[in-house]
């Protein structure tokens, strides 16, 4: 157990450089002042974000409390919470299942099988827990301070909130190990750590698909209905049908000093447990196995042709060939192809499909927004906000030249113009800026009904909203690059300037929303200003990136 | 022709000195070996010379033109092989050499010829339709290398090219250094074997500290000590003192 907590704090301080951040505390005032000024902005942005579950939950809890089913809030976070954890833990392991050339330096120290497992098990873990904690607080709170709950009801939550990862995790690595030890077979890891990826966003989506099939079912089934309204929050079993745990844990949390809470709560860390337990006992060898020769990669063995040499040695112009370079290095690398364009297909796989099962509700609520002659206008705007929002989350402009690593110092030896090189980066991340434009206005389309014209408008107001984060991204970048790095990780994940343009990203989509919320209430007009001010402001950011990078490109070093 | 002229560099806010007012000319026609043990400032030199590092002060020329502030006509005269050759990973060897060709303007049809040339020269051809993280230290090397001398660049700037290549391809490497220079063309390259730019160079420079403490001929450096001591000798005690 010693052995596999010292190798989990490894993985711990490699892929989230924690010790970097508690050092910068102890040692340097100017570093600590920046890390909290992050923390700020991610709170922030996090904040707005959560806000809508919130309103979401607010409203929900004023609907079922007069046929007393509000328990569905925390059951309905729960199940939110779980199929996150799931979709993101797919792609998360993926994202981390080979750290550090583990492949050659950790399998040769002496640990067992179940150590190795069990440190990158935990290391997914933490990450998830957060990300399950925050979702449930989103139902926690609305349902505690509006019930009146006192101590004990949020100590049980922060409990449950911890457990509902775990399983989803279990589930995830029992899909994964196995495809991974196929890549690892085949020496096609990049190929199928890809494949793994939409594999697991599919997964996910499937899962919620058959969850909303169900549901119907029910409804529509008289003896169903009846058990719901005839028990005090009895809608909440007909979760457990789909998933048990969600029923287990939500009456643990509305109602810990009855049986079936007490018990609930019980049967949740029973399975918990059992599920590690079970995962660690029977998959340990395989995942070594999968690590094992993991650095290898496959050659072609085929000789080539004449023919093929000179077909590949085609003449392009400069910026198409520096792009093309751009788009290669991207999507070949798997760390960086899932934590950057992937992202672009995955938001909406899970975003599309939350909104189809909640249609009805969604667009309940959107009709009281909506009303009088302006809610062509105001879905038209919001198909561009969630357009900008998906650009944004790309990070192909926030990395652009972390990514380069070591290499950027080779780059800056050929005679290469700063400007084309930084327009190759800006046009690489408006390329999948596109992608999400057209990807939100299928939306738009399908789910909410806007029109062809509407989203012709939400298509270029969207483009206009993501493309100063890309500036944005590009100018910390050439301030800031993070270029010494031997594991592709820390060009993404832990890259501060990807972070900080996520967070900044939201908070400036935020204020543009709340300024058209209450500036810019007519659609001419708004469209009008809107478009003008966006465009302004994007002149003025490329001017300055320009003007900026031209100089700075030479500045850069390592 | 490369000129440096008063070049100093720090690392590092100005906390670490790697050079201190070098001046070195390196002529038209000759093999130039740019001598010193690990640490003594080659690499920093080499990286101010290809605009890889922008000097603190001083100015350095490449055919006459200043590397600063001209960098994009400078850097097309220079064909530069970095010690460790980081490149692209993800690419193959034929893309990675297409890049090259496009960034420094070759034709389409000079850039097959040479390609086909030198891969053949160096027994890497088959390897290119291969993607370069399958390639070996030594391939990878091959690879840069001919990517460096795809444009038919004047002035060859080489980093410690002789480490990490099989005897072969060393030896391709040094006739091909010979004919540059013989050429009327320029080859500067750096190492920390005496043996190596004993055999091979016209002129060398000594470095140590970031210090340039001997430039010359062979002859010159013998003529340094009347005994008739060995050249690594030499060299060596050049470093100690
Ligand atoms: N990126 C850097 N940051 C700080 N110091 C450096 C860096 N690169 C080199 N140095 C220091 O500069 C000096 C010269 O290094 P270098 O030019 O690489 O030597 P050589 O190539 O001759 O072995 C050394 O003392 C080295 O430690
Ligand atoms: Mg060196």
């Amino acid at each position: 157990m010693k052995k596999a907590w010292a190798l989990t704090k490894i993985y711990i301080n490699s892929l989230y450089g924690i010790s970097g951040f508690i050092n910068s505390f102890k040692t340097n005032k100017k570093s600590a002042f920046k890390t909290i000024a992050l923390i700020l902005l991610i709170l922030i942005g996090l904040l707005g974000t959560a806000s809508a579950f919130i309103i979401y939950n607010i409203q929900l809890y004023d609907i079922l409390r007069p046929i007393n089913q509000q328990g569905i809030i925390i059951s309905n976070s729960f199940i939110f919470a779980a199929m996150f954890t799931l979709i993101f833990g797919i792609v998360g392991i993926i994202a981390t299942y080979f750290v550090d050339k583990e492949g050659d330096i950790i399998l040769s120290m002496p640990l067992k099988p179940w150590n190795l497992l069990f440190a990158k098990f935990f290391t997914s873990y933490l990450y998830e827990a957060v990300l399950s904690l925050i979702i449930m607080a989103t139902g926690v709170i609305v349902y505690g301070v509006k019930s009146g709950e006192g101590l004990l009801f949020y100590i049980i939550s922060f409990i449950v909130s911890l457990l509902i990862p775990v399983i989803p995790l279990v589930v995830s690595y029992i899909v994964i190990i196995p495809l991974m030890k196929v890549a690892n077979f085949l020496k096609k890891k990049d190929v199928v750590m890809i494949i793994s990826g939409f594999i697991g966003a599919l997964f996910g989506v499937v899962i919620q698909l058959s969850f909303q099939d169900t549901m119907m079912k029910m409804n529509k089934n008289p003896e169903v209905l009846r058990e719901i309204f005839t028990f005090q929050n009895g809608m909440v079993s007909i979760a457990s049908r789909i998933y048990p745990p969600s029923t287990w844990g939500t009456y643990a949390i509305i109602d810990i000093s009855s049986t079936r809470g007490f018990t609930g709560l019980m049967l949740l860390l029973l399975t918990a447990a059992v599920a590690v337990i079970l995962l660690h006992c029977f998959m340990s060898e395989m995942y070594l196995r999968s690590l094992i020769g993991s650095t290898e990669v496959r050659k072609s063995e085929r000789k080539m042709t004449e023919k093929e040499l000179k077909m590949g040695l085609r003449r392009r112009n400069i910026l198409t060939s520096l792009l093309l370079r751009e788009i290669r290095l991207m999507n070949r690398e798997p760390i960086f192809f899932l934590n950057g364009p992937f992202v672009i297909f995955l938001i909406p796989a899970i975003l599309g499909a939350m909104l189809f099962i909640q249609r009805d509700v969604i667009a309940a609520q959107l009709g009281t927004i909506l009303r009088y002659n302006t809610s062509s206008y105001y879905s038209t705007l919001i198909v561009a906000g969630m357009g900008a929002f998906l650009g944004s989350m790309s990070s192909i402009a926030s990395s652009a030249i972390s990514r380069e690593g070591k290499a950027f110092m080779y780059l800056k030896s050929m005679p290469i113009e700063p400007v084309k090189y930084i327009n190759a980066k800006l046009l690489h991340a408006g390329i999948f800026g596109v992608m999400a434009g057209f990807i939100t206005c299928a939306i738009g389309y399908f789910l909410m009904g806007v029109t062809i014209g509407g989203l012709m408008l939400a298509f270029i107001i969207s483009q206009l909203l993501m493309l100063p984060s890309f500036i944005c991204g590009l100018l910390l970048e050439l301030t800031w690059p993070k270029l010494i790095w031997d594991n592709p990780q820390k060009a993404v994940k832990q890259n501060i300037n990807v972070v900080i343009i996520i967070f900044g990203g939201m908070i400036f989509l935020y204020g543009t929303a709340a300024a058209v919320y209450f500036l810019l209430k007519t659609p001419i007009y708004g469209y009008l200003v809107l478009t003008i001010v966006l465009a302004v402001i994007n002149v003025v950011l490329y001017a300055c990136l320009i003007s900026y990078g031209r100089k700075r490109f030479y500045e850069i070093e390592a | 022709m490369i000129e440096i002229k008063g070049v100093s560099k720090t690392y590092g806010k100005g906390k670490i000195k790697a050079l201190n007012n070098i001046n070195l000319e390196v002529r038209d026609g000759e093999i130039f070996g740019f001598l010193g043990p690990n640490g003594a400032g080659k690499t920093t030199t080499i990286k101010q010379i290809t605009g890889i590092l922008k000097p603190d002060s001083g100015t350095i020329k490449i055919n006459g033109i200043d590397i600063v502030k001209n960098p994009v006509e400078a850097k097309k005269h220079i064909g530069f092989v970095p010690d460790n050759p980081e490149i692209f990973n993800r690419l193959r060897g034929m893309e990675y050499l297409n890049f090259i060709g496009d960034v420094y303007e070759v034709p389409e049809d000079e850039r097959y010829k040479r390609i086909n040339e030198l891969s053949e020269a160096f027994e890497i051809r088959d390897a290119l339709s291969s993607s370069i993280n399958s390639y070996s230290h030594g391939m990878k090397q091959k690879l840069v290398l001919i990517g460096a001398l795809l444009h038919n660049p004047s002035v060859w700037v080489l980093d410690e090219p002789m480490v990490g290549l099989d005897p072969k391809s060393a030896f391709i490497l040094k006739e091909m250094m010979r004919k540059h220079a013989d050429s009327g063309k320029t080859v500067f390259f750096s190492t920390h074997v005496m043996e190596v730019a004993e055999r091979l160079c016209d002129r060398i420079g000594i470095i140590k500290k970031g210090e340039i403490i001997f430039v010359g001929t062979l002859d010159e450096l013998r003529h340094l000590r009347k005994d008739n001591d060995s050249l690594e000798n030499l060299f060596l005690e050049l470093i100690e003192e």
